[in-house]
C-alpha cells in the first residue's frame, strides 16, 4: 500500500502545492490535502495554537489536526529560506516545533530544512533527505524533483495569464497569498471583488522584473522573501496607471506586515494617486464590517460626484 | 398630492427615514430607535411617514447594517452602504464639503471628499467608545436626558482630563473624578474631548482634515463634542439641520439617481407596514461551516435568505 503523506492546505501550500503533490506522487506516495479551510479548521487551529501565534500559523495548525490521523507522514518541512541572501519569516523555521509541541499523537513528521540563502543546490540535497525518510533512491528522487520543478513552472506562468483585460476597472491586491488565497479567512475577498465588476491583480501574477523594480528604491535591501514581493507589487502599483485602487489585506499579528504594511500605506499616502485602504482580519471579524468596507471602496472608485 | 424620494437608514440603534423632494429639499424626516427590532422599526416608519405627510414615492433607497433587510421589505431601488450614502447626504446638503466626521449608535465614520469625490475613508474597527450608545449609557448612569448632556458640557470652567482609550476605563475614569469632588460640567467636558481625541487618533489617523468639515450623525446633537471637535481641529464645525438622519438623506438622493435610470421604482407601497414579516433561521450542515442561514418570510412566503457562504441557499 502507497504511504499516504498529508500536506496542510495553508502557508506555503498555495505557492508550491502543485510542485508538492507531484514530488509524492512520483514517489509512489498518496498525497492527502485538508481540504479548504473552513469555520471548523480555524475553530481547532485557535483552540490549538499559543496566544501569540499569528491566524495563519492557527489556520495551519487547524489543517494538521484534520489532517493527522488519516495520514502516515505529514510534510511540514523547516523552510528557512527560498532565495538567496534572503529569509521567511522566524514563524516559518518554528513551523515544525509548532505542530509538534502544540497538537498530541502526531503521525511522523517530515520536518527537512529547507534553506536557500547560500545555495539553490540545498534544494537537491533537502528532496534527498525526504525520499531517505520514505526509503527511496536517488535517482527516483532527482527525476520526482525535476517533474515538480516543472510543475511549479506551469502553475506560475498559468497564474500570470489571469487577468482579464476588460474589466472597467482594476484593483491590486496586496497581502500575503496565504491569506488572499485562502477563501475562508479572506472572506472570499477576491471573489466579491470579481462579482463587483471589478478585476483584481495581486503579485503573484506579476512578473519577476516587475516585483524587482519596484523594490529597486529601497535604501536597504528588505531580506524578507515574501515582505520584499510585497513591497515590490506595491510600488509597481503605484506606478501604474491603469490600477484604479489598491487593498491590503493584513492578518492580526503578523510580524511583518506590522512593518512593511505601514511602509506601503504610508508611500500610498504620499503618493496620493491611488484609493488605498487596509483591512485588517482576525478570527473574529465579522464578515459584515468587511463587505460594508469593499463596497464603499468600489463606490469611491466608481463614483464621479452627484 | 406631493412626490419624492424616500431614504431608510437601518442602524444599530436608530431607524431614520427621509423623504425629499426633485430638488433634494427635506419634506419630511423620522427618528425612531430601532430596539433592535429592525423589522418593526421599519414598519412603524412608514406608517408614521404616511400619517405625517400625503406623498407618492418615486424612489426608495436603503442604507445602514440593516440595508438588506430592509432593501427586500420596503422593495429598494438601490440598497447602499452607510459609507457611501453619508457622504452623498453632506456634499448634497453642505456644498464643496472636504471632510465628512460621522459618530452613529455603534460606529464612527470619517470621510475625505475633494471636489465633490470621495478619495478617503475610515470606519472605526475593534472599538466603539465615543459612540452614541457609550453617551446614552453615561447619561443615564448620571441621570441626565440624553439631550441635555452635551450642553451641560458648554458651561465647564476647567475640564477634567479623562481616559478616551476605552470605553470601560473611561467610565471608571469618571467615576474617579466624581468621588474626588468635581463638578459635573468638568466632567462631563472631559469627556468629549477624551472621545474626540480618540475619534481622532483612531478613526481619523493620517488623515488630512480640510474644511469645511461636517459632523452629523445622532451624536452631532451634542455640542460638548461639536465644541471639543472646533478646538482640537481649530475649524468651525458645521452641524446640518438634519443631521441625525442624513444617513436617510443619502440614500433618498442615491433612489433619485437610480430611478432616473430605471425609469420606475420597486417600491411595495405603504401597505408593507401591514403585512405579518418574520424571520426564521437555521444552521446549515452540509459542510463544516455551519452557515447560519436566515429567511425573511412576508406572511408564509419566503422573499430572501442570506447568510451562507456558498450558492447553496441562494435561490429562494
Amino acid at each position: 500500500m502507497k504511504p499516504k503523506i498529508g500536506i496542510p492546505q495553508a502557508l506555503l501550500y498555495h505557492r508550491y502545492y502543485p510542485a508538492w503533490n507531484k514530488f509524492f506522487e512520483e514517489l509512489d506516495c498518496e498525497v492527502v490535502d485538508s481540504k479548504v479551510s473552513t469555520k471548523e479548521t480555524v475553530d481547532a487551529g485557535v483552540r490549538l495554537a499559543v496566544d501569540e501565534a499569528c491566524l495563519p500559523v492557527k489556520l495551519f495548525l487547524g489543517h494538521v489536526q484534520y489532517l493527522k490521523n488519516k495520514v502516515d507522514y505529514l510534510f511540514v518541512p523547516r523552510v528557512v529560506s527560498i532565495e538567496s541572501k534572503e529569509y521567511l519569516c522566524p514563524k516559518f523555521m518554528g513551523l515544525p516545533d509548532m505542530v509538534r509541541y502544540n497538537i498530541d499523537d502526531l503521525p511522523t513528521i517530515i520536518d527537512t530544512t529547507l534553506n536557500l540563502r547560500d545555495s539553490k543546490i540545498n534544494l537537491f540535497k533537502a528532496a534527498l533527505e525526504v525520499g531517505e525518510i520514505l526509503g527511496k533512491g536517488i535517482w527516483q528522487v532527482n527525476k520526482a524533483l525535476w517533474k515538480a520543478l516543472r510543475e511549479l513552472r506551469k502553475y506560475r506562468s498559468e497564474r500570470k495569464g489571469k487577468i482579464n483585460s476588460k474589466a472597467n476597472y482594476k484593483i491590486g491586491v496586496l497581502g500575503h497569498e496565504y491569506i488572499i488565497y485562502d477563501p475562508h479567512i479572506s472572506m472570499n475577498l477576491i471573489a466579491k471583488l470579481r462579482k463587483m465588476g471589478v478585476e483584481v491583480i495581486t503579485a503573484e501574477m506579476l512578473s519577476k522584473p516587475a516585483l524587482k523594480k519596484g523594490v529597486a528604491h529601497l535604501s536597504k535591501d528588505m531580506f524578507w522573501t515574501l515582505s520584499k514581493q510585497m513591497l515590490g507589487a506595491g510600488h509597481h502599483f503605484f506606478d501604474r496607471n491603469d490600477i484604479d485602487g489598491i487593498i491590503q489585506l493584513t492578518a492580526f499579528g503578523c510580524g511583518p506586515d506590522s512593518l512593511v504594511g505601514e511602509m506601503i500605506e504610508r508611500e500610498a499616502k504620499r503618493r496620493r494617486k491611488q484609493p488605498f485602504m487596509t483591512l485588517n482580519l482576525d478570527e473574529h471579524t465579522g464578515e459584515a464590517g468587511l463587505l460594508t468596507r469593499l463596497e464603499a471602496f468600489i463606490d469611491m472608485i466608481k463614483w464621479e460626484g452627484i | 398630492m406631493k412626490a419624492g424620494y424616500m431614504g431608510i437608514d437601518v442602524g444599530s440603534v436608530s431607524t431614520n427615514i427621509a423623504i425629499i423632494d426633485e430638488d433634494k429639499d427635506v419634506l419630511e424626516s423620522l427618528y425612531l430607535r430601532t430596539n433592535g427590532q429592525p423589522i418593526r422599526a421599519i414598519q412603524e416608519g412608514l406608517m408614521r411617514i404616511q400619517e405625517l405627510i400625503d406623498i407618492k414615492i418615486l424612489g426608495v433607497g436603503t442604507t445602514g447594517s440593516a440595508r438588506n433587510l430592509a432593501g427586500v421589505i420596503v422593495g429598494a431601488d438601490v440598497i447602499k452602504n452607510e459609507i457611501t450614502a453619508h457622504a452623498v447626504a453632506a456634499s448634497t446638503v453642505v456644498k464643496g464639503v472636504q471632510t465628512v466626521l460621522e459618530i452613529g449608535g455603534q460606529d464612527s465614520k470619517i470621510i475625505i471628499l475633494r471636489d465633490g469625490i470621495v478619495i478617503d475613508f475610515a470606519m472605526n474597527t475593534v472599538c466603539a467608545a465615543g459612540t452614541g450608545s457609550f453617551l446614552d449609557q453615561q447619561a443615564s448612569r448620571l441621570d441626565i436626558p440624553i439631550e441635555e448632556f452635551g450642553s451641560l458640557a458648554l458651561g465647564a470652567n476647567s475640564p477634567v482630563r479623562i481616559a478616551g482609550r476605552c470605553s470601560v476605563f473611561a467610565e471608571s475614569d469618571m467615576i474617579h473624578k466624581q468621588q474626588l469632588g468635581h463638578n459635573l460640567e468638568d466632567i462631563i467636558a472631559g469627556l468629549c474631548q477624551a472621545l474626540v481625541r480618540n475619534y481622532l487618533n483612531n478613526v481619523g489617523k493620517g488623515k488630512e482634515i480640510l474644511g469645511p468639515v461636517v459632523f452629523q450623525g445622532g451624536v452631532a446633537a451634542n455640542q460638548g463634542i461639536k465644541a471639543a471637535f472646533e478646538e482640537e481641529l481649530g475649524v468651525e464645525v458645521i452641524v446640518p439641520e438634519y443631521h441625525n438622519v442624513m444617513g436617510a438623506i443619502g440614500s433618498a438622493v442615491l433612489a433619485q439617481s437610480a430611478v432616473k435610470k430605471k425609469k420606475s421604482t420597486s417600491f411595495k407601497g405603504f401597505d408593507t407596514s401591514s403585512f405579518d414579516y418574520h424571520v426564521s433561521s437555521f444552521e446549515c450542515n452540509s459542510c463544516p461551516n455551519h452557515c447560519e442561514i436566515i429567511n425573511i418570510h412576508q406572511e408564509d412566503e419566503i422573499i430572501a435568505r442570506w447568510g451562507s457562504k456558498c450558492p447553496k441557499w441562494e435561490a429562494v
